[in-house]
């Protein structure tokens, strides 16, 4: 066995109102990453990914959600950053499983749960086309701002 | 980083060592199943965390212990893009396996994200029970599953799971790996 593992790598607490926030120098010393974010939005919005500063249309990502109606879903391909978060105007917890991140022989998945309190529940998941190792992880808002004292935890998580 | 967040990094919450890395299985060559044995009883709860791809249009399956009878359950919620509709439900109550999602997209390169927590795993008086969150996208499709799934063989400890395509091959660089997690 490896042993314990889970470990919080880095925790950031919103000081003030901010449209984005970079993890920067991920270790790649883990398998997988898992991203718990506890977060309100001025705005009802997606919080987009993208990784290691690229900007280009390198992303594709899927949702489905449920609000008591309609079950819905969207397929995005080719854009230039990848949904993780739903937040609205009141609190919530997410958590954004990004999966073997640093392996350089494969592509960069994620899956990901958000329950914007009040809206709905649902997931998503998708992909960076890309083998590099995640070194940096930059988070942004479609619209409006994160929300004063809204955190994200990143841990990592190391396979045996 | 930012200074902020170098500050709030120095007071994030220590490990608390009730997550651990069991083993892993990575292939090297295309495989039809993996399987993890001598599960050890010293956990609460499993997580499986897997990256995974395979060389036909197929779903991916899981047993518990080598029952190969009807004695599993599924029921879901997927969705995605190839479907006629793009959001419906699956369900299965008297299987040989649990269905755990579709890798019909899955080839060498479009890799499915899979965690599955297999709950109160060495509980020899209840039933188990598992829950999926899967997905992979490639090109203009893909497809994503939320997965529940039920073991209702009398009720035993499980010492091992196979998880499989129901027909050919996981793909190399495949990787499953199991953790315990102390309750």
């Amino acid at each position: 066995m490896a042993g314990s593992t889970y470990t919080p790598i880095a925790t950031y607490t919103v000081p003030s109102a901010q449209a984005n926030y970079t993890f920067t120098s991920i270790p790649a010393t883990y398998t997988d990453l898992v991203l718990i974010s506890n977060i309100a939005t001025s705005a009802s919005t997606g919080v987009s990914v993208q990784f290691n500063g690229d900007t280009a249309s390198n992303y594709q990502f899927m949702y489905t959600f449920g609000d008591g109606t309609t079950p819905q879903f969207g397929n995005v391909t080719s854009t230039s950053q990848a949904d993780v978060i739903y937040s609205n105007t009141t609190i919530s917890t997410q958590i954004t499983n990004f999966m073997s991140y640093s392996n350089t022989s494969v592509r960069k998945t994620y899956v990901s749960r958000f329950n914007p309190t009040t809206q709905f529940t649902g997931f998503y998941s998708g992909e960076w086309a890309s083998t590099a190792a995640i070194s940096s992880i930059k988070l942004f808002t479609g619209s409006g701002t994160i929300s004063t004292g809204s955190t994200f935890t990143l841990y990592g998580i190391a396979a045996a | 980083m930012s200074r902020l967040g170098i500050y709030a990094s120095q007071n994030y919450p220590r490990v608390t060592n009730s997550y651990e890395s069991i083993q892993t299985v990575t292939l090297s060559s295309n495989q039809p199943s993996i399987t993890f044995s001598s599960i050890p009883s010293t956990f609460k709860h499993l997580q499986i965390r897997a990256v995974s791809a395979g060389d036909t249009n197929t779903n991916v399956r899981l047993r518990f212990n080598g029952d190969t009878a009807s004695n599993y359950a599924t029921h879901g919620i997927q969705a995605g893009a190839g479907y006629g509709t793009s959001v419906y439900t699956n369900s299965s109550t008297s299987a040989s396996s649990i269905m755990l999602f579709d890798q019909q997209l899955g080839n060498s390169t479009n890799f499915n994200a899979t965690v599955t927590d297999v709950l109160d795993y060495t509980s020899t008086s209840k039933n188990k029970t598992i829950r999926t969150l899967n997905g992979v996208k490639g090109g203009t499709g893909g497809f994503m599953y939320f997965q529940s799934g039920l073991w209702f063989k009398t009720p035993e400890a499980v010492t091992s799971i196979t998880i499989y395509p129901f027909t050919g091959n996981f793909y190399t660089y495949t990787t499953f790996a199991l953790y315990g997690i102390k309750g």
